[in-house]
């Protein structure tokens, strides 16, 4: 059997595996022989409330007595920074303290970089910099929906957030944006999950959009784009209204160009709907709470306390669970190139049980993220920081492990080393805040650390990305990291927002 | 150090209490003060929301001021500028649920919320926008409305020529019906034809009713239904305009046919008669709402439901609900039953309760279950106002102590219209051991005020000490209990923002305010803003002079603001 052989045979039994219908594991494998080119998607992972550095530093340990980092730190954005990278191929998962957030992530560190001395060289001060994380300076469009409309993909946007009288909250809620405005996560779970898996069953859903009906609903959008063009026509000098309507129109054209919506496209269907965590608990509770007027997001109560319930605020931990399996899957068979997971709010003060079960009823950000370093690299209170925060990882653990699997549009890799997976948050350090790489002097001398942003890399990037990689910079605008997975999305972007200054070509092959 | 994790965690947590004085640099630039504390998401009235909130721009969050102009320093009443006012998503759904009944009912899709802006109130046109998800929901609901109207069963009965003669005909017959209804004016000939064109490309590929599908879905997103215009034509709103202008300002909902036949004779011109037809507006049960989302957006008493809460009474998670209904229930009874003004709302010494809710206030009286449409009004024999209710004073604590600087920032941002804001830097010399002090009150003042915070605490914290006999879940103390003994409650200050008015307790801060013309100023202002879609100066002197001088109720007044030029002009 010849290689191109063996190859679609490979193709068509893993294709089978994943549940696929003979048709359809058949036209994958033939795609995989007419691809040129690795597929690439991405997945953004938001946790909030930073990190206890300390649980999360790896050799060679930035602190004071390490010659290597002597002068790092010292002055952001200044002329009187080192500006040097130092890069580690072979690093170890190792912390100073014992403890390390990231040992969920032990199994696939041969794809995991992580990138210290990150700076948000914005105005914002504090957990409103959530909104600066992804787009730079909170008006440029969000990594995600920048690559999203490159790819011309399918973008997937999730979240576990509470909104203000169900509003979005503007300051500490927001995450992604484009030129349309500030996005709105998606909560419900079971709604993503019907419209990416409805279909997914032997007889498909008749109500499911013909090719007929995405014609038409560009026709219709046609006609829309048209009479907003116009009445922008008609507002000309009157630059507040013209933006709104240009902001309309941006919406409208990107809503155009991904028509259709989410699920697969047509003629190609992931025909086992994969079982995701806790769904049918959240299909019983939807059935129950929901309100059709939308001045209820069942949701939302649930991450809530709520009244005479035993065990407030659960469904966040479930949410989060769902979502990044949810979320793995989407980009697994096909059906979204993007996805964003928003896990909470910034300064989300709910209390995290299910995590810490001798903390029951102490708020996730004030008691819990709010513990300063004092010197202790064992301070139970830092340990239990770190013990949430590591939480998050284990979802990103969860995703890695759904997508370590041969991809079905590329065999010869796994569909994580296809993929980016970017897991962040809005500070560095939790209680201090810490919006660059900032010393942390305090206690004894070996004991004193860096306060860095936590950003931490895995997947190949459908061969772009160098994995495995602990690699220290002194200091370099976040933009520079955002520009730099825009490129490995494929992006030929030179420039993030105004203020990137390059890539960071140590993350890239 | 156990003492300090002992403070930090327990009952004198400031974190929830003292927000940094650095987070909130009232228009001065602050290098630090205070140990690490955070702006509380919990708190929609605190400093946090000084930074971006414009929807879609972000703010550097420096704060600032969104006091109104003093009417009495306009010369006269001026009309605003010309406005395309997104429908707000109450708007939007009452319209779709007038027109379309079942139809919108049963549609699936839900609206995503509103922006809000820096003070959190919605209805701001300046950042209500068609964003992608408000654009992808608007379809996915017409998609879903337009598929349910144009089932054969539901067209056949709607459209009787749909089963006699379905061709370009009744086509147009359908058009006209619901592109007048949604676009709340009568369809020109250049409409006609836009639709009929897409009607002719989708039907020619398919059938009628799927041609008149993907018309009405056209028709439901169309601009022309999700904004409504104040452009008006020469400086005068269109008699259309003004219609719309009226029913949703005042109701939320579409004009009726009656009230666009009258802004077509031009009945509307009258400014006695658009008072009137507002009037009778509020009075409906969607004016109810409108005003009723005002003061849910105004105070987010509503966050009483959900807000964490320990160390409180047995029958405190059975009595939430109902702090929410009472806020509610007194607002009814003091805007519309007893044509409350500014003052009266603030100062009003009863309140609606049921006997267990009265019961946990200590108050007497209360009648049957306020969950099942009971309550009665019960005199209150502490605290005065809207702002003593239990879903304020609730909401506005941490978790197990109070928080005067979150009750100070919130009566700072709704009576005096001023904006705390981020600051840039944030220097955390300041540990907490260096905090003294017995109760709750003590340990902020030698935080807050004692240091250079003071700058900014000085300005609110006082106002939050006033409300120190109510504890964190709204009941009257005398004492404060703590882990190291029981202290009395200190309620006294001395108010810088009523020229150092002094008082002690709730009560006499209330009647002071009550009287503060930057209070009147700036409530009424931030009503008008509300009623107009957004900030302008000048708009309301009339009727804002009135409501300030007492000489009218609350709902009166936003009823005359339909009688400014405003309302019929724009430059």
């Amino acid at each position: 059997m010849n290689s191109e052989a063996k190859l679609q045979r490979r193709v068509f039994l893993k294709a089978l595996g994943l549940g696929l219908t003979l048709p359809v594991a058949l036209r994958f494998s033939r795609m995989a022989l007419a691809a040129t080119a690795r597929p690439k998607r991405m997945i953004l992972y938001y946790f909030p409330h930073g990190v206890p550095n300390e649980h999360m530093d790896l050799e060679p340990f930035l602190m004071p007595s390490n010659a290597l980092f002597k002068n790092y730190g010292s002055d952001p954005g200044g002329s009187g920074s080192v500006k040097e990278t130092h890069v580690v191929s072979d690093y170890v998962l190792n912390t100073r303290s014992g403890f390390n957030l990231l040992d969920p992530l032990a199994p696939y560190k041969n794809q995991l970089s992580i990138v210290r001395g990150l700076w948000q060289p914005g105005t914002f001060g504090t957990h409103d910099c959530i909104g600066q994380i992804l787009t730079g300076d909170a008006q440029f469009s969000s990594l995600d929906q920048f690559v999203a409309k490159e790819m011309n993909a399918k973008s997937l946007f999730l979240g576990s957030v509470t909104r203000v009288n169900a509003n979005l909250d503007l300051t500490n809620g927001v995450l992604c944006r484009n030129e349309a405005g500030w996005r709105s996560p998606e909560n419900d779970v079971v709604k993503v999950y019907d419209e990416l898996f409805g279909n997914v069953t032997a007889n498909p859903n008749p109500d499911t959009p013909t090719t007929g009906d995405d014609e038409f609903r560009k026709q219709t959008l046609d006609l829309t784009i048209g009479e907003v063009t116009a009445m922008r026509k008609a507002v000309a000098g009157l630059t507040q209204e013209e933006n709104k309507l240009s902001a309309h129109l941006a919406a409208l054209e990107n809503i155009k160009a991904q028509s259709g919506g989410l699920g697969p496209a047509p003629g190609e269907q992931c025909n086992a709907a994969p079982d995701i965590v806790h769904l049918d608990d959240f299909r019983t509770q939807k059935a129950e709470y929901m309100s059709n007027d939308g001045t209820e997001y069942w949701q939302d109560g649930s991450l809530s306390w709520r009244q005479s319930e035993e065990d407030h605020k659960t469904n966040f931990t479930k949410l989060a669970e769902s979502q990044a399996e949810l979320a793995a899957y989407a980009v697994l068979c096909g059906q979204a190139q993007v996805v964003t997971i928003q896990n909470a709010w910034a300064s989300a003060d709910y209390p995290v049980p299910q995590i810490l079960s001798h903390r029951p009823t102490d708020s996730y950000h004030v008691n819990i993220s709010h513990q300063g370093y004092t010197g202790d690299l064992q301070s139970a209170m830092r340990i239990d920081y770190a013990t949430v925060q590591q939480w998050f990882m284990q979802r990103v653990a969860r995703m890695c492990e759904i997508l370590n699997q041969p991809d079905p549009f590329d065999p010869e890799h796994t569909a994580l080393e296809n993929t980016v997976i970017y897991a962040f948050s809005e500070i560095g350090d939790g209680d201090q805040h810490t919006k660059s790489l900032m010393r942390m002097w305090q206690g004894a001398e070996p004991d004193h650390i860096f306060g860095y942003y936590p950003a931490f890399i895995i997947g190949g990037g459908g061969g772009s990305l160098a994995p495995g990689r602990l690699i220290t910079v002194d200091n370099r605008p976040i933009p520079d990291l955002l520009l730099t997975l825009a490129k490995a999305m494929g992006s030929s972007a030179t420039s993030y927002g105004p203020l990137s200054t390059g890539h960071i070509p140590e993350l890239l092959v | 150090m156990k003492a300090l994790r002992s403070f930090l965690l327990g009952d004198a947590h400031l974190a929830r209490n003292a927000l940094p004085c650095a987070l909130l640099a009232l228009l001065l630039s602050l290098s630090a003060c205070g140990p690490p504390q955070s702006e509380d998401p919990d708190d929609p009235g605190d400093g946090s929301g000084g930074s971006a909130t414009s929807g879609g721009d972000g703010d550097t969050g420096s704060g600032g001021s969104m006091v109104p102009q003093d009417p009495n320093s306009c010369a006269e009443s001026t009309p605003g500028t010309r406005l395309v006012r997104r429908l707000t998503r109450r708007e939007l759904t009452n319209t779709q649920q007038d027109i379309f009944g079942d139809a919108a009912s049963s549609a699936p899709t839900a609206l995503p919320g509103d922006a809000v802006d820096r003070i959190r109130l919605s209805n701001d046109s300046s950042i209500l926008q068609m964003t992608q998800d408000t654009t992808q929901a608007v379809l996915d609901r017409a998609e879903e409305i337009a598929t349910a109207v144009t089932a054969p069963e539901s067209l056949n009965s709607s459209l009787p020529c749909a089963s006699s003669s379905p061709d370009a005909t009744c086509a147009s017959e359908f058009i006209k019906k619901y592109g007048e209804a949604l676009f709340r004016r009568t369809l020109d000939q250049a409409d006609l034809d836009r639709y009929l064109a897409l009607y002719d490309s989708v039907s020619g590929a398919s059938d009628f009713n799927t041609g008149l599908k993907w018309t009405l879905v056209g028709l439901i997103q169309s601009p022309h239904a999700v904004y409504r215009t104040e452009l008006g034509q020469g400086g005068a709103l269109t008699p259309y305009e003004i219609a719309s202008e009226l029913s949703y300002d005042y109701s939320a909902s579409p004009p009726s046919a009656d009230l666009i036949a009258k802004a077509l004779s031009g009945e509307l011109d009258d400014p006695e008669t658009r008072y009137e037809e507002a009037k009778k507006l509020l009075a409906t049960e969607r004016g109810g709402e409108v005003v009723h989302q005002f003061f849910e957006e105004w105070l987010n008493y509503r966050d009483i439901l959900t807000v964490s809460r320990a160390k409180t009474p047995d029958n405190f998670e059975a009595v939430r609900p109902k702090m929410a209904l009472e806020t509610r229930r007194f607002l009814e009874t003091l805007l519309f039953e007893k044509e409350g003004n500014i003052s009266d709302l603030l100062t009003a010494n009863y309140t609606i309760a049921d006997q267990e809710l009265a019961s946990y206030y200590g108050f007497s009286g209360g009648s049957a279950d306020i969950t099942q449409d009971g309550g009665s009004e019960v005199e209150r024999t502490y605290g005065l106002g809207l702002f003593a209710q239990g879903s304020v004073t609730g909401t506005m604590s941490s978790i197990t102590i109070t928080s005067p600087t979150r009750r100070g920032l919130l009566l700072l941002r709704r009576l005096f219209c001023e904006v705390p804001g981020l600051p840039e830097a944030i220097n955390f010399d300041l540990t907490v051991s260096e905090l003294e002090g017995n109760t709750t009150r003590e340990r902020l003042e030698a935080s807050h005020l004692s240091t250079s915070c003071a700058k900014c605490h000085e300005r609110f914290d006082p106002l939050g000490f006033g409300f120190e006999h109510f504890d964190h879940v709204g009941r009257y103390r005398e004492e404060e209990v703590t882990d190291n003994g029981s202290f009395p409650i200190n309620a006294s200050a001395t108010v810088a923002l009523l020229d150092d008015l002094a008082i002690d307790g709730q009560e006499q801060l209330m009647t002071g305010l009550s009287t503060s013309s930057a209070v009147l100023s700036c409530v009424s202002g931030t009503l008008s803003n509300y009623v107009y879609g957004g900030q302008a100066d000048c708009r309301d002197k009339d009727a804002r002079v009135r409501i300030m001088s007492g000489e009218t109720s609350i709902v009166d007044y936003l009823a005359e603001l339909a009688r400014e030029p405003h309302f019929v002009e724009r430059k």
